[in-house]
Order: structure tokens, then C-alpha cells, then sequence
């Protein structure tokens, strides 16, 4: 936003100024926002589809890509049906505070060092904060919706939420305490130097964990599979949003697909380096006068890894049951997060790991190459694997 | 301990989960672009029955086999004037068949009229695309007004006509062959050995011993 705010000439009055600068930044972020959810749907169609041996859409257009596309027009050009005896202004207020909670957090993330809207000094804290907002939106979807199911859907969600927030914010504090600092840039430039200096191989053992421990508490706060009791198919026919129709139901994918895409850029970049290039020297190319930064597109590939491999759990993973859930977060989740938060405190105080365990240099590196191994390994033998099968049964 | 356990093996057990769905991620998929191609159905499936008309003798033995009564036959009495005709396995046929329907939306595909057909003319296809819009288009007239029947007893002259060669055409010789004989069903041609000349294409004959 400073950046827009600084091109805009000084003629102009500063509250036109900073309200113009305002409005282009939400206007990139809501498109931004808007038009991420149509290619993480059509991905997660796919993957779905690849998954389970089949091929996804196919029919509507190359490949079926504009399937979702078409899937957005048809609910937009749904009626939208009130049920009878709602609330109508809070059934038509929920989806609308449902997607601003979730659309609130992108004003803070950092695509690179100047693609930001705003810069707060307490980033972590705003997003922290704005992302319970929308269980405020569910609660008020499933109440209004003078619906059972919606109810206890929206109240489920809300247990589930408030209780993943916690293991959550533990282990950003963690991050919080090697940082010293709240601002997501800060967070970023504080794990400058490499894949190696990321702070998932920070303190080999326990930034790990840290990082599993947050992913797992993200996928929860987002709703999704293996936590996804709050639209339990098969126990709550779709949950808070049972009664939603039309273009509100759309509010709720979009803010669900959207809050996906928060979670995954606030692990990566708390953990993954944010916009940091894995080697410094692809962080940018230098063209004469000008470098081109590629700083978001770092940023993008990491949360879509991300939120692929949240696509892919969904596939994997059965639902939990409600007091499984509450077993994991409280039991869990939140008494690691408790160990880990007071052991890096410590070890960051210590003089001797202040920086680290001595071996955390040379962790990242084969880590990640054995991750990147073992899935091209996996990518041929399942190619063998399918060969083989198709073998057995010509035969 | 068994606690910290337990929650290994918590997160351990998805990553094998995730192994196996990383797996299927690459592997050929299983999914038929039906319209565009179709599966090499089996030579015997039970799909829509045909039956052929020309060798029909009006036995009625598939209507009574019939389960659910969807075949529909009317016959009459060949005057005793007109000419012979036969099936293509030598029965003749003494019947007018004036009506012969099959109502394939109440077939139940269990092949029974097939087996005491004694000239197998009636037999089930690999033919499965046959929905339609309207119901009663499946009810199927089999009865052909201007069918050509055979006119000479296709198995008598295997022993008068002649030398062993060529055994599957000798129709051909006799009058009025022009126009039967194209008739006498392709398959004869290729096993010239059977001497029941095997009903045309259902390959999907299950009982070789019936006729």
C-alpha cells in the first residue's frame, strides 16, 4: 500500500490518496482471492479424481478447465431460498462476515518484500485475531438457519476452532520467540540465507514438529478433511451451510478455499521461508537497470504446495470422530505445542543455541532431498505398479 | 510412553496413507471415456435380444419360456398351397409368424428364450445402446412383411448336390436361389463340418448341443 500511496502524485489530498491506495490494494486482493479458489477447486477436482484412479472433469472445455467456471456461473445464477422461520438479515450477514474473515488476512500477507498491503508490526497477532471471525460467520449461518444440523454444525465448527487455535498460537510463539517480532516481514527476513535457515529445520527435532503441529492445527481451523465434522456428509447432511443456496453457498466455498490458501501462506511463511528462494541466487534476475523479483512466486509455490498437500490428505484420511477431535487438539496437539514453546524459549535464550542447534545447517538440505527422492521414486514405482496391474489383468 | 506412542503412530500411519495416495496419483486411470470408446463387451453378453425372422418356424417356445412374458407372438397356419420354406438349419416352416414383438423394457436379459429355440433364431446381442426417450420404443417388431424365407430345405441337398468341396453353398444350384442366397447366414460358410449349422452371429451360443 505504501508503495501505491508513494507512485500517487502529492496534488492530490492525502485522504484521496490513502483512500485510493486503499481501494486499488483491496481491489488486486479481492480478485486476487476471488479467482484462487476457481483453480484450487478445479485442482482439488483432479486430484480427487487422480486419487481414486479416475481422470476428474474432462467434459467442459480442454481438460474440463473451465468446469469450475461453469460450476461458479450456475450457483450464481441460483435462487436463493430463504428457509422458513430464518433469520433472513443473519443468514444473509454469515456468508458475508464468513468470507471478510477470511479475505481480512490477505491484507497482511507478505508476497514479497514490498507486495504487501500493509506492513503491521502485530501481522501474526491480525491474523490470528481475523481468522476467528468467521467462526463468528458460521455460528451466526447455523443459527440462522433455523435448521438442526445447521446448528449443530456451526457449533461443532466453533469448538473445533476455538480449540485448534490453541496449539496454533503456541507454536507461533515459538516462531514469535526466535524472531522477536510480530511482523510477518520480519518473520521472513529473519530466515534469510537458504533452505537451511528456514525455520522448519531450525532446531532439528522440534521446528519439525513445530511445523506439523501448526499444518495439522490449520487444516482443522479451515475445516477440512480429516477435521471437517462441521459439514459432516454423512452425520450432519452438509452442516452450517445445509440451507444455503445460490451465489451464499458460493460465499462459503470461496471463504473455505480462500482460508486454505491463508493457512498454507502463514505456514510457509513462518516455516518455509517465506517469499525466500530455497538458494539465494533464484530469489531474483538481474535485468540491466531493473531485477525481477520472483520473491511471490516463491511464496505461491510454496502455500500451493501446501494447500496440495491439504488436498491431499483429504483423499487419504478419514473423518474424525467429534471426541477424537478434541482428543488431538487437547491431548495432543496442545501439550507438545506447550513443551515446545517453553524448549525453544530456552534454547534461544542459551547462548550456545542461540542460533540454532550446531547441526541444524546441515538438515534442511538432505531433508528436502529426500523428500524430493522418495516422491520421484514413488512417481516411478507407481508407474510400474500400474503396469504390472494392467498385466495381470490381460492375463 | 504408550502415549507418545500412540501419537507416533498417529502421524506415522498418515504419512503411509499419503504414500498410498501419492502412489495412485500416477498410476493409469481406470476411467472409460464412454461416448468416445467403449468396452470390448464379451462375445456372450446379454444385451438386447434379436431375433431373426427369416428362420422363425412360430414354435412359440420362447413365449412360454419367457419370465416376464415380454415376447409377443401371433401366428397363422401356412395354407397348405403355398410354397415350403425352411429355417437355415432345415426346419420347415409351417407358420405364418404375423407378429413377432419383443418389449425389451420388461426383459429381464436372462437369456432363457434362447435355449429352446429349435432353429436359434432368436438370440441376445452385444448391442447395449439402445435408450431412447420413449418407452415404447423398445418395444421391438421383429415380423418383417416381405422377409425372404429359404425356399429349398437348406440340409437336404448336402447329399443329392455333390461333391464334398464347397459344401456351404450348394443352395446356389437350385431354382430360385438368386434371390435366398445371400440369405443362408454367413457363418455357415466358415464350418462347413457342423451339421447343424449353427445360428448366424450369436457366437455366444451356449449350448451346443441343443439343436
Amino acid at each position: 500500500m505504501d508503495l501505491v500511496f508513494g507512485v500517487l502524485p502529492s496534488a492530490l489530498p492525502y485522504w484521496l490518496r490513502v483512500a485510493l491506495a486503499g481501494g486499488l490494494c483491496a481491489v488486486v486482493l479481492i480478485t486476487l482471492m476471488a479467482l484462487g479458489p476457481i483453480a484450487y477447486v478445479y485442482v482439488e477436482t483432479k486430484i480427487a479424481g487422480f486419487m481414486q484412479d479416475r481422470i476428474g472433469p474432462k467434459r467442459v472445455g480442454p481438460h474440463g478447465l473451465l468446469q469450475t467456471i461453469a460450476d461458479a456461473l450456475k450457483l450464481m445464477f441460483k435462487e436463493a431460498i430463504y428457509p422458513a422461520g430464518a433469520d433472513r438479515m443473519l443468514f444473509i450477514l454469515a456468508p458475508c462476515l464468513v468470507v471478510v474473515g477470511a479475505f481480512l488476512s490477505f491484507v497482511v500477507l507478505p508476497f514479497s518484500s514490498r507486495l504487501q498491503a500493509v506492513d503491521l508490526n502485530v501481522g501474526l497477532f491480525y491474523v490470528v485475531a481475523v481468522s476467528s471471525i468467521s467462526t463468528v460467520g458460521l455460528i451466526m449461518a447455523g443459527w440462522a438457519s433455523n435448521n438442526k444440523y445447521a446448528l449443530f454444525g456451526a457449533m461443532r465448527s466453533a469448538a473445533q476452532i476455538v480449540s485448534y487455535e490453541i496449539p496454533a498460537v503456541m507454536v507461533l510463539l515459538s516462531v514469535v520467540t526466535l524472531v522477536g517480532s510480530l511482523s510477518l516481514q520480519d518473520i521472513v527476513r529473519a530466515q534469510h540465507g537458504g533452505l537451511s535457515h528456514w525455520f522448519l529445520f531450525r532446531y532439528f527435532p522440534l521446528m519439525p514438529v513445530a511445523f506439523v503441529i501448526f499444518f495439522t492445527a490449520g487444516l482443522a481451523e479451515c475445516n477440512r478433511t480429516p477435521f471437517d465434522i462441521p459439514e459432516a456428509e454423512s452425520e450432519l447432511v452438509a452442516g452450517f451451510h445445509t440451507e444455503y443456496s445460490g451465489f451464499f453457498f458460493a460465499m462459503f466455498f470461496l471463504a473455505e478455499y480462500t482460508e486454505m490458501f491463508v493457512v498454507s501462506v502463514v505456514a510457509s511463511v513462518l516455516f518455509l521461508g517465506g517469499w525466500w528462494a530455497p538458494l539465494p541466487q533464484l530469489q531474483s534476475i538481474p535485468l540491466g537497470d531493473v531485477t525481477l523479483g520472483f520473491g511471490w512466486l516463491w511464496l505461491v509455490a510454496k502455500a500451493w504446495f501446501l494447500v496440495f498437500v491439504m488436498m491431499w490428505l483429504r483423499w487419504t484420511l478419514p473423518r474424525l470422530r467429534v471426541d477424537q477431535l478434541m482428543y488431538v487438539a487437547w491431548k495432543v496437539l496442545l501439550p507438545i505445542a506447550l513443551v515446545l514453546v517453553v524448549a525453544v524459549g530456552g534454547l534461544a535464550l542459551w547462548r550456545p543455541t542461540a542460533d540454532g542447534f550446531p547441526w541444524d545447517r546441515w538438515v534442511g538440505w538432505p531433508l528436502t532431498a529426500l523428500l524430493f527422492v522418495y516422491l520421484a521414486y514413488m512417481m516411478v514405482a507407481a508407474q510400474r505398479w500400474s503396469r504390472r496391474r494392467a498385466r495381470e489383468m490381460a492375463a | 510412553m504408550s502415549w507418545l506412542q500412540d501419537v507416533w503412530e498417529g502421524f506415522s500411519t498418515v504419512l503411509v496413507g499419503m504414500n498410498i495416495t501419492w502412489r495412485h496419483l500416477f498410476v493409469k486411470k481406470v476411467t472409460l471415456h464412454y461416448p468416445e470408446e467403449k468396452w470390448q463387451l464379451p462375445p456372450r453378453s446379454r444385451m438386447r435380444l434379436f431375433m431373426k425372422y427369416e428362420d422363425c418356424i412360430g414354435c412359440g417356445q420362447c413365449v412360454r419360456a419367457c419370465p416376464v412374458s415380454c415376447i409377443y407372438l401371433t401366428a397363422d397356419k401356412r395354407a397348405p398351397t403355398a410354397p415350403a420354406i425352411f429355417a437355415a438349419n432345415g426346419q420347415p416352416i409351417k407358420l405364418d409368424v404375423k407378429v413377432f414383438d419383443i418389449d425389451m423394457s420388461l426383459c429381464c436379459y436372462c437369456n432363457l428364450c434362447t435355449y429352446p429355440c429349435p432353429t436359434d433364431c432368436i438370440y441376445m446381442t452385444p448391442e447395449y445402446e439402445f435408450a431412447s426417450t420413449d418407452l415404447t420404443n423398445h418395444l421391438y417388431h421383429f415380423a418383417k412383411p416381405n422377409a425372404k424365407f429359404l425356399t429349398v430345405n437348406p440340409k437336404a441337398p448336402a447329399k443329392p448336390a455333390t461333391p464334398a468341396a464347397a459344401p456351404a453353398k450348394p443352395p446356389a444350384a437350385p431354382t430360385a436361389a438368386a434371390a435366398t442366397a445371400p440369405k443362408p447366414a454367413p457363418p455357415a460358410a466358415p464350418a462347413p463340418p457342423t451339421p447343424p449349422a449353427a445360428a448366424p452371429e450369436p457366437p455366444g451360443d451356449p449350448e451346443p448341443s441343443k439343436a
